[in-house]
C-alpha cells in the first residue's frame, strides 16, 4: 500500500516537472495546445461530463462557476479564477479536486482518482484548451435548481419502513445494533454491574445520583430495572434534566446581550414551559408548534404564549444608531429563522443569507422565503389572566375585600391628614413653608397668602396636591390603591411573547423613531440591507416540499379579526407535515438528539447538521425505525426513552473486549457503553443532592446568586454573567443554537473542586450531617459517605486509606487549633469524594 | 508494547503523557485542548499584548497629524464632503463644524513622526511603532464596533482574536491562563458588552479569556478555604489521587481520566504560580518606577502593564488591557470635552505603555512580543456641540499602531483624507488587521478554521489581507 503511494507521488512529480518545463517554453505553445486538446477530447471532457458539468453549467451553476466553456471556466465563480493557464498548482479547479482547498470537489462524491486528477493538472499546464462547449449555449441555465438527486439525499427522504433484522436479541434496538456489530466483527460487552446501571439511569434521566434507599432496593432485588425505568419516566426531575438539553438548542438566556445586556425579566416562563412540556410528554409536534406559533394556537394559554419565547430568546442590541435600524432587524429575523431551522430540522441556513448554500440544496430564495414567515414578529410583554374558572369567584371576593379595606384606610387617612392641613394653613409660618414645596399650586397659595377665600375647586386641588405630594402616608396609600385597582381581580402573570400587533417593548431608540420591524421583507443581495431586491413572501424550503405540493398547501389564512397573520402557524404546518413537508426530517433530528443524550454520541454525530456537510448516520436503519416509532406513537418522546432504556444496548458495560479497539476505537457501533463526564449542571446538582443541601423547589424566576441552593437550571442566565462554575465545565455560550457540548479537562476545574466555596459548603454540610448521625463513629461516617456519593461501599483498601486520611487531617487541624477539627477533616474527605472521577462520570 | 501499569507509572509526567494514548491504541481519542500546537509557519510574535483604547480614541488628536484642520477650522464638513450626513456619528442633534486639534503636534524620532503633545513618553518610541492610519469599520456604535475589533463580526457570538489564537496554538503556560484580560480597576465599568468581548463564541469555552477581577482575588478559586493549610491540602490531593487511580486500575485505560487526575497536580502548581506571577512586589523598585507604580495619575495602569509583562514572561500568550470603562467620560469616548477627556486618559496610560515597550526591549522580549495600541473606531474631525466641544464616533477612519513581534518600526501605513474624515489610501479592514496579527503569530488566517453547525468559520470570515508592508 505504502509503496504504491510513493510510486504515484513519483509519477506525479515527474509529470509536474515535465509539464512545467514545457509550459515555460513559449515557442512550443501551439504544440502544447494541440497536445492539450487531444488530452481534453480523450480524457478531460469525459471527466468533466461525468463529475462536474451537471452542477456547473449543465442543470445549474453552483457557486457561480460555469465549466461549459473555457472562457467561463477561466472567469471562475465566487472564489477566484477557475484556473491559471500553465500553472495547475495555483488553479482553483485543481486545488478543489485534489482537496488542497475547499470546497472539496466533486461535491457529495468521493475524491477523483489520482490519475484523473493528474490528467487534469497536465491539461491545465498545457493551457486548458476546449474543443467545443460542453453544453449547448442556447438556453439559460439557472444558478440554482433542485434536482432529483438533491431530493433523494438521505435526510430529505420519507422515512423508510425498516424491519429489525431477524437476530436473537432482546429488543428491536438491540437487533439493529447487533447487526452492525456482526457486520463489523465486533463483540458487544455484557451487562454493566448493578451499581453502574442504577447510577447511569439516574444521572442520565434525572441528572443526579440515586438515594441510598433506592440503591439498596435495586441491589436487593426488591425493585427491578423495569420498575426504575417506569419510576424515572414519571419523576419530575426528568423535566428539569431534559429541558436543559433543549435550552442549549434554543440558545436560551434571559438577557439582551450586546452593550447593556438588560435582563428579560419574564423570559423564565419559557424555561418553565419546556420543563412542564417534558414532564407531561407533550407531543413533539405540538411542542414545536407552540414554540413557533403558540399565541395563534392557544391565545389564552399562558404556557402556549410563553413557548414563543423560543423565537425571542436571541440577543438584540439595545443601543442603535439610525444607520443600524434596518440591519439590526434583519439580524433579528435571521436569528429566528436560523434557530428554527437548526433546532427542528438540523439545517443551517445562515449561509444562504448571502448566497445559495454551498453544500445543501437551500437557495438564498429559500432563506428569504423562510424569513418572511417572521416579517412582523416581535417580542411583546403581556399580562395574562390565568385564574382558573372555578376560582374566579373566590379571587373576586378576595379582591373586593382587599379593595374595600384599602379604600377605607385611604379615606380615614385622608380625613386625618386633611385636618392636619387645615391646622397648618392657620399658621402663617407653615403656610409660607408649604407654598414653597414642590408642585405647590401657585394660584391657590397666592390667594391663601392674600387671605382670600378659596372656591371649592381650588380647595380640592390643594387637598389633592397635599395628599399626593407632601404627605408620605397619603402618597403611599394612594399608590397602593391605584395599583390594586389597575391589577384587578384574578391570578395574573407577566409574559414575554413573540407575536405580531402588540405594543413594542421599550428600546433606547424609540425616541428616535426606531420602527422595531418593517412591513415587508426584501430579498437582499449578498445579505446587505442596502442592496434590497424584490419583496418576498412566505414559502418553504423547496427541497422539502414534496409530491408536487406548493406553499399554499400549508399556508393558512388568518381567521377574520385575527391580530396575527398566521404565517408562523403556516410554517409549523409545513414543518410537522410527514406526508409532503419537513416532518420526516424533524422526527429524525429529535430522535437523534434523544439518542445522543442517552449514549453520549448521536446516531448522526452532528445533531445540528443533517445536511451534506454533516456526518452520516452510523445506524441508518435504526434511525429510520426510531423516527417511525416517534411518529407512530403520536410524537411521544417518553416512548422513545422507554425503547432506549429497556434495550440491552443501554445496559451494557463500559468495559469491553480490547480486540474491539482495533476495529472501532471510538466506539461508533456501541460495542460498549460510552463512559463520559456529566454536564456542568449535573456536577453541581449531584453534589448538592448528595450533601442534602439541595432545594427541590421547581419553577419561577431565576437566581443571580451563585450560592443558591436550587437546581442549576434555575440560575438566571444573564449572557454577560453566566455562573462561572457552569462555564468552567463547558456550559455553552447561549448565543446560537448548540447541539452538542464539548467536554474539556482543565486545571481550573480542579481548582474549583479544591477551593470553591459552594463545594466546601456542601462538604461541610455533609460532614456535619454524617457526624450527627453516626456520632463520633468514623467508620460509619466513611461507609455512609461512600454510599451517598458513589452508591457503593468502600473496599477494604479504600476504607483504610480513608480512615487514615481523616485521622491525619484531624491531627493537623487540632495542632493548628481549629475548633471543629473533626468536622473539617471529615469535610476534606467528603470533598475528595465529590472530586472523584467516579462521581462525575456516567459509567 | 506498554502495559497499563507502565502508563500509570508515568502518570506524573504531565500532559506530555497524553501522546501515549495513541501509541497504546487507547479506546478513546481524548486530546488536551490546551496542548501546544505547531503554528503553520514560524511565528514572529510569540505573544501579544493588546492595549485596548476603549471608547474610540480620536486619531486626529493623537497620531494622525492633520495640519489642514487649522485651515478648515470652523467650516462645515459638508463643504469638504457633500456626502457627509448627520447620521455618521452617534448624536445627529449635536453636529458641529470642523474643529482643529486642541493639542500641539511635534516631530519625534528618526522617522520624524508627528505626535500629539499628550504622549510625552510614548513619543520617544515612535521608531518602534508601525502606524496604521487607514483603519475603518462597519458600525458607528460601541458594542458592534467593539465586537468587530475583537471577533471580526459586529454581532456577538463569535470567538475573539485571543480565543482563536489559543485554539490555534494551544497554551505555553502550564500554570497560568493562556489568554488574559484586564479591565478598568477604577470603577468605571467594563467595555460595552462586558465579557462578550473576550468570549470564545462557538469554540469550546476553555479558549475564552480569563478576566482578572480588578477587585478581590483576580482568579477564581485560587485561595484555599480558611482552615486549609498547604500541607493539609497536599494530603488531600494525595488521597484523591490514590482513590482516583484505584478506580482507573479497574477501568479501561482512558487518557481523559488520567488527564483529569493530572489536572489536580497542575491546579496545585497554579495555586502558587499564579499569585507569584501577579505579585508586583517581586519587581525591583526601578522597574516599578519606570512603569509609574505609585504615581497617582497612572498607578492602576502601570500595575496592569507590569502584570502583563510578568505573565507573558511566564507563558501567557495573549493579553488585552482595557484603558477606560464604559462609554462617555468613563473611557476615551470624548463626546464632550475631547481635550480634557484625552488628556486625562493619556496621562493614565502614556508612561506605563512607554515603560512596557522599554522594559520588553531591555529584556530582548520585544522582538517576539507584539504590542498593539488601538480602539474600536476613530472620531470625527468636527466638533460635537456642547458646553465644551467633543468629538463624535467615526467608523470611516482610525489609527492603531503595532510594535515589536516582527513589525517594522517607524513606518506609517495607509492614509486618511486631508481632514482625517475617511481612510482613503490602503484602507485596512478589521479582517486585514486580524489576518496580520495571526500571520505574525505564525498562522495563516485562511487555514485557522473551526467547523461549527455545518460551516467552517474563520476569524477573518471571507476577507483578510496580511499587511506585509509593515512586517519586517
Amino acid at each position: 500500500m505504502r509503496r504504491t503511494k510513493i510510486q504515484l507521488t513519483l509519477i506525479t512529480a515527474i509529470i509536474a516537472v515535465q509539464t512545467s518545463l514545457l509550459s515555460q517554453v513559449a515557442p512550443s505553445h501551439s504544440a502544447n495546445m494541440k497536445k492539450g486538446l487531444e488530452l481534453f477530447k480523450t480524457k478531460v471532457k469525459g471527466l468533466f461530463m461525468d463529475q462536474c458539468i451537471r452542477c456547473h453549467g449543465g442543470e445549474k451553476i453552483k457557486g457561480k462557476l460555469d465549466m461549459s466553456t473555457r472562457a467561463k471556466l477561466l472567469k471562475g465563480g465566487f472564489e477566484e479564477k477557475g484556473f491559471v493557464s500553465g500553472d495547475h498548482k495555483n488553479s482553483f479547479l485543481w486545488k478543489t479536486i485534489s482537496h488542497e482547498a475547499e470546497p472539496f470537489m466533486p461535491n457529495k462524491k468521493p475524491k477523483m482518482k489520482q490519475e484523473d486528477i493528474d490528467v487534469i493538472a497536465q491539461w491545465i499546464d498545457l493551457g486548458a484548451p476546449y474543443d467545443a462547449p460542453l453544453v449547448k449555449q442556447d438556453k439559460e441555465v439557472k444558478e440554482f435548481v433542485i434536482t432529483e438527486d438533491d431530493r433523494n439525499f438521505w435526510s430529505f427522504l420519507p422515512i423508510a419502513k425498516t424491519e429489525a433484522p431477524e437476530l436473537q436479541a432482546k429488543t428491536n434496538i438491540d437487533k439493529f445494533v447487533l447487526a452492525k456489530l456482526q457486520e463489523k466483527g465486533l463483540k458487544q460487552s455484557g451487562e454493566a454491574d448493578k451499581v453502574s446501571l442504577i447510577r447511569r439511569l439516574f444521572l442520565d434521566m434525572v441528572g443526579m445520583p440515586p438515594s441510598v434507599a433506592e440503591v439498596d432496593a435495586f441491589i436487593s432485588g426488591k425493585v427491578t430495572y423495569e420498575n426504575l425505568v417506569d419510576k424515572l419516566l414519571k419523576d419530575e426531575r426528568y423535566g428539569e434534566r431534559w429541558a436543559r438539553h433543549w435550552l442549549d438548542v434554543a440558545r436560551f438566556a434571559e438577557s439582551t446581550g450586546f452593550e447593556h445586556d438588560y435582563d428579560r425579566k419574564n423570559a423564565y416562563h419559557y424555561r418553565d414551559f419546556v420543563i412542564r412540556a417534558m414532564n407531561s410528554d407533550m407531543p413533539f409536534n405540538k411542542f414545536m408548534r407552540w414554540q413557533i406559533a403558540g399565541d395563534e394556537t392557544e391565545p389564552n394559554n399562558a404556557d402556549a404564549l410563553a413557548a414563543t419565547g423560543f423565537l425571542g430568546a436571541g440577543v438584540f442590541p439595545t443601543q442603535l444608531t439610525e444607520r443600524e435600524f434596518e440591519s439590526a432587524r434583519y439580524e433579528e429575523l435571521d436569528d429566528m429563522a436560523n434557530t428554527t431551522s437548526v433546532a427542528f430540522l438540523g439545517l443551517t441556513i445562515g449561509c444562504a443569507r448571502c448566497h445559495d448554500h454551498k453544500y445543501d440544496p437551500l437557495s438564498a430564495k429559500d432563506y428569504y422565503n423562510m424569513v418572511a414567515s417572521f416579517t412582523k414578529t416581535k417580542r411583546a410583554d403581556v399580562t395574562l389572566d390565568v385564574t382558573p374558572e372555578n376560582e374566579k369567584k373566590a379571587y373576586q371576593e378576595r379582591h373586593n375585600k382587599e379593595l374595600n379595606k384599602l379604600q377605607k384606610e385611604f379615606e380615614n387617612t385622608r380625613k386625618l391628614e386633611l385636618a392636619r392641613l387645615a391646622d397648618k394653613l392657620k399658621n402663617p409660618k407653615e403656610l409660607q413653608k408649604l407654598s414653597k414645596q414642590n408642585r405647590a399650586p401657585k394660584n391657590v397659595f397666592n390667594k391663601l397668602l392674600a387671605k382670600k377665600v378659596l372656591i371649592d375647586k381650588e380647595k380640592t386641588s390643594l387637598e389633592n396636591w397635599y395628599f399626593r405630594y407632601v404627605d408620605k402616608k397619603g402618597s403611599s396609600i394612594e399608590g397602593k390603591l391605584n395599583a390594586l385597582k389597575k391589577r384587578g381581580s384574578g391570578k395574573k402573570i407577566q409574559l414575554q411573547v413573540n407575536t405580531e400587533g402588540l405594543p413594542n417593548v421599550k428600546h433606547h431608540a424609540n425616541g428616535r423613531k426606531y420602527p422595531h420591524f418593517y412591513p415587508q421583507t426584501h430579498f437582499l443581495d449578498r445579505g446587505d440591507p442596502n442592496r434590497k431586491k424584490e419583496v418576498v413572501t412566505q414559502k418553504f424550503f423547496e427541497v422539502l416540499m414534496r409530491n408536487g405540493k406548493k406553499e399554499d398547501h400549508w399556508i393558512q389564512t388568518a381567521p377574520k379579526d385575527s391580530r396575527t397573520p398566521f404565517s408562523r402557524t403556516s410554517l409549523a404546518n409545513w414543518i410537522e407535515d410527514v406526508d409532503n413537508g419537513a416532518g420526516n426530517l424533524m422526527a429524525r433530528v429529535i430522535v437523534n438528539r434523544i439518542w445522543q443524550h442517552h449514549f453520549g454520541v448521536g446516531i448522526v454525530d452532528t445533531p445540528n447538521d443533517f445536511g451534506f456537510q454533516g456526518k452520516r448516520p452510523t445506524h441508518p436503519e435504526l434511525l429510520e425505525w426510531l423516527a417511525g416509532e416517534l411518529i407512530k406513537s403520536g410524537w411521544s418522546l417518553k416512548h422513545i426513552h422507554k425503547l432506549v432504556l429497556t434495550s440491552n444496548t443501554y445496559r451494557i458495560s463500559s468495559e469491553g473486549d480490547s480486540s474491539n479497539v482495533k476495529i472501532d476505537p471510538i466506539n461508533s457501533y456501541l460495542w460498549k457503553y460510552n463512559k463520559r463526564r456529566v454536564e456542568a449542571e449535573v456536577i453541581r446538582d449531584s453534589i448538592a443532592q448528595i450533601s442534602g443541601m439541595l432545594d427541590n423547589t421547581m419553577f419561577g424566576p431565576g437566581f443571580k446568586n451563585n450560592d443558591m441552593k436550587r437546581r442549576s437550571i434555575y440560575f438566571f442566565l444573564k449572557r454577560s454573567h453566566i455562573n462561572p462554575a457552569l462555564q468552567l465545565f463547558d456550559f455553552p455560550e447561549p448565543l446560537v443554537s448548540q447541539g452538542k457540548r464539548p467536554v474539556t479537562t482543565i486545571a481550573p476545574q480542579a481548582l474549583y473542586f479544591m477551593n470553591n466555596d459552594f463545594i466546601r459548603k456542601n462538604a461541610v454540610y455533609l460532614a456535619q450531617s454524617l457526624m450527627n448521625k453516626s456520632g463520633s463513629k468514623i467508620d460509619d461516617a466513611i461507609h455512609q459517605a461512600f454510599k451517598k456519593t458513589l452508591s457503593r461501599k468502600p473496599n477494604s483498601i479504600e476504607f483504610q486509606n480513608s480512615k487514615f486520611f481523616i485521622e491525619n487531617q484531624v491531627k493537623a487541624y487540632t495542632k493548628n487549633g481549629v475548633k471543629n477539627a473533626g468536622v473539617e477533616a471529615l469535610a476534606d474527605f467528603c470533598q475528595s469524594l465529590f472530586a472523584l472521577n467516579e462521581t462525575i462520570y456516567i459509567d | 508494547m506498554f502495559t497499563r501499569r507502565d502508563v500509570f507509572k508515568k502518570a506524573g509526567m504531565g500532559f506530555g503523557m497524553l501522546a501515549l494514548g495513541n501509541m497504546l491504541q487507547a479506546d478513546d481519542s481524548y486530546q488536551n485542548p490546551l496542548a501546544p500546537k505547531q503554528s503553520h509557519f514560524p511565528a514572529k510574535a510569540k505573544r501579544v499584548i493588546w492595549i485596548f483604547i476603549n471608547g474610540g480614541p480620536s486619531h486626529v488628536d493623537t497620531w494622525d497629524y492633520k495640519p489642514a484642520l487649522e485651515k478648515w477650522n470652523g467650516k462645515s464638513l459638508t463643504e469638504f464632503d457633500p456626502k457627509f450626513n448627520k447620521y455618521t456619528g452617534f448624536f445627529s442633534n449635536a453636529v458641529g463644524n470642523i474643529m482643529k486639534s486642541p493639542f500641539e503636534f511635534k516631530q519625534h524620532g528618526e522617522c520624524g513622526k508627528h505626535v500629539s503633545s499628550i504622549f510625552p513618553h510614548l513619543s520617544k518610541h515612535v521608531d518602534k511603532m508601525a502606524f496604521i492610519h487607514s483603519g475603518y469599520t462597519k458600525s458607528n456604535n460601541h458594542a458592534p464596533a467593539l465586537f468587530a475589533m475583537q471577533s471580526g463580526h459586529i454581532l456577538n457570538g463569535y470567538p475573539c482574536v485571543g480565543a482563536w489564537a489559543t485554539y490555534g496554538l494551544g497554551s505555553e503556560a502550564n500554570d497560568l491562563p493562556s489568554f488574559v484580560v484586564m479591565s478598568d480597576p477604577k470603577g468605571r465599568g467594563l467595555p460595552k458588552g462586558h465579557s462578550l468581548n473576550w468570549s470564545a463564541g462557538f469554540l469550546p469555552s476553555v479558549y475564552q479569556g480569563t478576566w482578572l477581577k480588578p477587585k478581590g482575588n483576580p482568579i477564581e478559586n485560587l485561595d484555599r478555604h480558611k482552615h486549609m493549610t498547604a500541607g493539609a491540602q497536599r494530603s488531600q490531593l494525595d488521597f484523591l489521587k490514590s482513590m482516583n487511580q484505584n478506580n482507573l486500575e479497574k477501568a479501561e485505560f482512558s487518557s481523559e481520566l488520567a488527564a483529569r487526575i493530572e489536572s489536580f497536580e497542575l491546579a496545585h502548581k497554579m495555586q502558587t504560580a499564579a499569585p507569584e506571577a501577579l505579585d508586583l512586589n517581586n519587581e525591583p523598585q526601578h522597574i516599578r518606577d519606570l512603569y509609574g507604580v505609585g504615581n497617582k495619575d497612572c498607578d492602576h495602569f502601570a500595575k496592569q502593564c507590569l502584570t502583563a509583562r510578568r505573565i507573558v514572561e511566564r507563558g501567557t500568550r495573549f493579553v488585552q488591557i482595557y484603558s477606560g470603562g464604559m462609554e462617555n467620560q468613563r473611557s476615551w469616548d470624548g463626546h464632550s470635552d475631547i481635550k480634557g477627556n484625552h488628556e486625562g486618559f493619556a496621562k493614565e496610560t502614556d508612561q506605563p505603555i512607554a515603560a512596557l515597550l522599554e522594559d520588553l526591549s531591555q529584556r530582548g522580549m520585544l522582538d517576539d512580543t507584539l504590542v498593539i495600541w488601538g480602539g474600536e473606531f476613530g472620531r470625527l474631525p468636527i466638533a460635537q456641540t456642547g458646553k465644551k466641544p467633543g468629538r463624535d464616533h467615526n467608523p470611516h477612519a482610525f489609527t492603531s499602531w503595532m510594535a515589536g513581534g516582527g513589525v517594522k518600526g517607524g513606518v506609517s501605513y495607509g492614509e486618511t483624507d486631508e481632514l482625517g474624515y475617511k481612510a482613503v489610501e490602503n484602507r485596512v479592514h478589521v479582517n486585514d488587521f486580524h489576518a496580520t496579527i495571526l500571520h505574525l503569530m505564525g498562522m495563516d488566517h485562511k487555514k485557522l478554521t473551526y467547523n461549527y453547525n455545518g460551516r467552517r468559520f474563520r476569524l477573518t470570515d471571507v476577507g483578510g489581507n496580511v499587511l506585509h508592508k509593515i512586517i519586517s
